[in-house]
């Protein structure tokens, strides 16, 4: 009988911590993470040299869940002429919306801007370079070089390059894909 | 052997069965190390006579009994008695594992012993798994593999460490088992759905991974294990200690405790270094057990950490990146060999207690209880930063889950009587996952689960009949916010399910037997086939969740052919399964775009699918020396519903090996053998369902030798293996990282083993 009262008692033993083991951690969904940023935007701001007055900013955006926004994303430039081009990475989740490039830019010697033209006659040219030995370029800031008139599109990623960035877009991964269409006018 | 000593010694005494107290006639004594037997006759006894004084290993096996193994000096005439634990009945000191293994005994079972393990000491147990038929593994890199039966994998097997159904994030196809394989002295593969005994996700069959039962004849004993490697210059070093204490409180009271160390660099295929491919993991379990005349229990806790670097060659961004990385001949970034693991990497941590019970009641019948809680926690760090300056954010993995178990066994067992034995059991379980991520990925979760079954055997004179009933219960709620509200909301999901088993064996003679089983498991939709929503990161695909799935099920036919004499071993073991329900990730025709690129959308869907094969092997023994071993792995999966055949099945395997044995001198079992391994090409693939046609078919080739050297009462095991020796390059349909680069090239393994 002693045994048996044992038993008993054992086995209240481990229904206590059966039922002690329920602590309600799950249903405390954790919420976003208030300093990470996400990368939905990708912007373009088009500065002509010659006309600090003739600014073209363009951007694609792509939330989560929602279909890609190209409605402000056609770029317009006048035919031969410069412009100085500064690329920006937002974060549109939030409002106001948070800013990705500095982070980009603190880990420059990891990301590579790679642009591909196709149909317009436009040449960019990046006019940044990272702190790697030889410093290679970065593509935060380019020079858009326009010619005749024309009309094709503008594809800009972001690569990711942690140790092996080397000048190449090849090496890496993928941050961000878009394409602009590209009109050059008169 | 026989050093400056006349062989004369004989060896006698009597088998007994254990509970019954009844002679065991048939029972097979041998001492395997020279190959001498000897048959029981109708009083149980036996005799070996003219053996040499020396160490030897005995197996004494009952058609009806667990083996026993083990280890005696012999110097001059002995006698020794032994009792053998009875089918399904008590077992000395503990406990289950021994009858865990023929709860259902007459579906298809393959198992890896002592010897075979030690040949494969210091893998993963994926890998360790591959050589018995209808096995492979699915692997994620050299690191990462999960074992795969008769095609299916993952959630679709369960796994039971020491008897508890291992609880991680086993839906994931590059979450490993979280299991050390140096805690086993056995491991068994039940090839077919087992719900019946084991619940529910028995789909396609259950491993068990079983210690050695805790029985130390010393006061004090142990093992230590010793492997080096050439590739991933690997080394893992597992020891263990283990001994009986002398007390007045119990009849028997044991202890073990064990440990294992490993570390591994850079792998390296046939002709380059596969970068970040390094790993390390330390594992510590303890264990007692004591018995009283009708009562005992154990108490078992485990841990094991590791840590896995993921192949940076693997790491793509979009589709894009993944056709270019694919088009290359070998990975953009040369390598070279580290130890060094950056990021990408998992941490994983698992952590087990165990605590079992039973008591004999007087009418003998036994009551079984087993209480156990895991914690498994795996944290998956992403070479992609997130976007932020915060420290305290960067040094975050990108994504973590912690689930907790706890979960509750009582088994009890009826006394054989008029031929007819069986058990009733019972089981619940509770558990609770926390996700964490800077992206969703799957919600959190609690579940309770409940299951009641009865499982009845037949045995009279040649035949076996069984049959199994069993009802179970599957509560889920999850938790998760809405992305964009942020608002927090829960579902409720709910499975219930019957299953069954029946089957039968006939024993011919005592060479010819067939089995033959109709079994039915079920398995509740995964987390991730429910919930999930966002991109697969490592597969480069955007993958969505249905809600609304049900539960899977398998019926599976079983059949087997046994031929087992001195030289000739032929094992045939044709399967055929239908899943019902079957959930995978169907590719849909719209690709998705996001910021990052085009992906391919997969969403999860259910069909109907037929999985059928053989598992075939064949043993022969030459002549003394030479002994020939051939084993063939076929499946075929087809999905009914598309008419097509179902992705990702497993290629024709073959392997084939000569061994040559010897007792020469000092050296116990000396051998030498050679292996090859073809597995054909897959050609059986749905169209448009791969980013990538399979890889062509390869053939490789293995060696292996070793000896076993006896030091005073002590025991060396020596073992040198050379895999893939002739450094073929060659990629594995089932290795995921085929997508990026080769399989691994040569390696040379130096393995020792002390048993004291």
């Amino acid at each position: 009988m002693k045994k048996v009262t044992s038993i008993l008692a054992g086995a209240s033993l481990l229904l206590l911590l059966v039922v002690n083991g329920c602590k309600k951690e799950e249903t405390a969904v954790a919420p976003p993470l208030p300093g990470n940023e996400f990368l939905t935007t990708v912007k373009l701001v088009c500065t002509n040299a010659g006309d600090p007055a003739d600014i073209k900013t363009v951007s694609v955006k792509a939330i989560d869940g929602q279909p890609v926004d190209y409605s402000n994303a056609t770029l317009n430039l006048k035919k031969n002429s410069t412009y100085n081009v500064g690329v920006f990475f937002l974060d549109d989740t939030k409002t106001p919306a948070g800013d990705v490039t500095p982070d980009i830019k603190a880990r420059q010697n990891y990301h590579l801007i790679c642009f591909v033209v196709t149909g317009a006659n436009l040449t960019v040219t990046r006019t940044d370079l990272d702190t790697n030995t030889p410093a290679l370029p970065i593509g935060l800031t380019d020079k858009f070089t326009t010619v005749g008139v024309s009309t094709g599109s503008l594809n800009v990623q972001l690569r990711h390059q942690p140790n092996a960035k080397n000048g190449d877009c090849a090496p890496g991964s993928t941050d961000a894909d878009v394409d602009f269409p590209i009109n050059i006018i008169n | 052997m026989a050093i400056g000593q006349s062989c004369t010694i004989k060896l006698s005494g009597k088998i007994t069965d254990r509970y019954t107290k009844e002679a065991l006639q048939g029972s097979v004594i041998r001492i395997s190390t020279v190959n001498v037997n000897s048959l029981a006759q109708k009083d149980g006894s036996f005799l070996l006579s003219n053996i040499c004084a020396g160490t030897y290993s005995i197996t004494v096996t009952h058609i009806n009994c667990d083996t026993i193994h083990l280890s005696i000096d012999i110097t001059k005439d002995t006698v020794i008695n032994f009792v053998l634990p009875h089918h399904a009945k008590d077992l000395k000191g503990v406990i289950l594992n021994s009858e865990k293994r023929r709860d259902i005994n007459t579906v298809a079972k393959s198992e890896m012993k002592a010897v075979e393990l030690f040949q494969q000491a210091g893998q993963s147990l994926g890998e360790t798994l591959k050589s018995l038929p209808g096995l492979n593994s699915i692997q994620t890199g050299p690191t990462i593999s999960k074992p795969v039966i008769h095609g299916l994998h993952s959630n679709r097997l369960l796994i039971l460490n020491n008897g508890i159904r291992q609880e991680g994030q086993q839906w994931g196809s590059e979450h490993a088992p979280e299991i050390d394989p140096f805690i086993a002295t056995r491991i068994s593969v039940i090839k077919g759905a087992a719900s019946v005994r084991y619940g529910s996700d028995a789909i396609v069959g259950v491993i068990l991974v079983e210690p050695k039962i805790l029985e130390p004849t010393k006061k004090l004993q142990g093992e230590l294990n010793i492997v080096a490697g050439t590739n991933g210059r690997a080394v893992g070093t597992s020891a263990m200690l283990e001994g009986k204490i002398k007390n007045n409180l119990f009849d028997s009271l044991n202890w073990r405790v064990q440990g294992t160390l490993k570390k591994a660099g850079n792998f390296k295929t046939a002709d380059y270094y596969l970068k970040n491919t390094g790993a390390t993991e330390a594992d510590f379990s303890a264990t007692t057990n004591f018995k009283k005349k009708n009562y005992g229990g154990e108490i078992y806790y485990s841990e094991f950490h590791n840590k896995v670097g993921i192949f940076e060659g693997s790491h793509v961004g979009n589709v894009d990146d993944l056709n270019a990385a694919f088009a290359r001949p070998k990975p953009i970034t040369a390598s070279y060999f580290s130890y060094d693991i950056a990021r990408t990497y998992q941490n994983i941590t698992h952590n087990l207690l165990k605590v079992a019970t039973y008591y004999d009641f007087k009418n003998g019948n036994k009551l079984e209880a087993v209480y156990s809680y895991q914690k498994n926690l795996r944290e998956e760090y992403d070479i992609d930063l997130p976007y932020t300056t915060d420290p305290d954010i960067l040094r975050l993995p990108q994504i973590s889950f912690k689930i907790k178990t706890t979960n509750l066994d009582l088994i009890y067992h009826f006394k054989p009587k008029n031929n007819f034995s069986g058990s009733i059991g019972l089981t619940g379980a509770t558990q609770s996952n926390v996700f964490k991520g800077l992206r969703y990925l799957v919600p959190n979760f609690r579940n309770y689960t409940g299951g009641v079954y009865g499982i009845e055997r037949y045995a009279k004179g040649k035949w076996l009949f069984e049959a199994g009933a069993r009802y179970d219960y599957r509560w889920l709620k999850t938790y998760q916010r809405n992305p964009v509200t942020v608002v927090k909301f829960s579902t409720l999901n709910i499975f219930n399910n019957l299953t069954a088993t029946v089957g039968s064996s006939y024993k011919l003679n005592d060479k010819f037997s067939f089995s033959a089983n109709i079994g039915s498991a079920w398995r509740a939709p995964s987390i991730n086939e429910l919930f999930i929503n966002g991109i697969h990161l490592s597969a480069a695909s955007y993958e969505k969740g249905d809600s609304t799935l049900v539960s899977e099920r398998s019926y599976n036919f079983s059949f087997a052919a046994r031929y087992e004499s001195e030289k000739l071993f032929i094992e045939l073991a044709p399967y055929n399964s239908i899943i019902n329900g079957y959930i995978y990730a169907k590719p849909t025709l719209q690709p998705i775009t996001l910021i990052n690129g085009t992906f391919p959308y997969f969403k999860y869907t259910q069909q109907n699918v037929n999985l059928s094969g053989i598992d075939a092997e064949l043993r022969y023994k030459i002549n003394k020396h030479f002994s020939f071993d051939s084993k063939t792995t076929l499946v075929r999966g087809w999905n009914k519903s598309i008419k097509d055949h179902l992705i990702f099945m497993p290629g024709d395997r073959f392997s084939n090996s000569i061994k040559y044995e010897t007792n020469t001198g000092h050296l116990n079992n000396l051998y030498v053998s050679i292996e090859n391994v073809t597995e054909s090409t897959q050609t059986r693939v749905p169209p448009n369902s791969d980013y990538v046609a399979p890889p062509k078919g390869y053939s490789i080739f293995n060696a292996n030798a070793g000896f076993e050297l006896p030091v005073k009462n002590k025991k060396v095991l020596v073992d040198l293996a050379a895999t893939n020796f002739t450094n073929v390059a060659y990629r594995d349909y089932l290795n995921r990282f085929r997508y990026y680069a080769n399989d691994l090239g040569i390696n040379v393994v130096l393995r020792l083993k002390l048993i004291f």
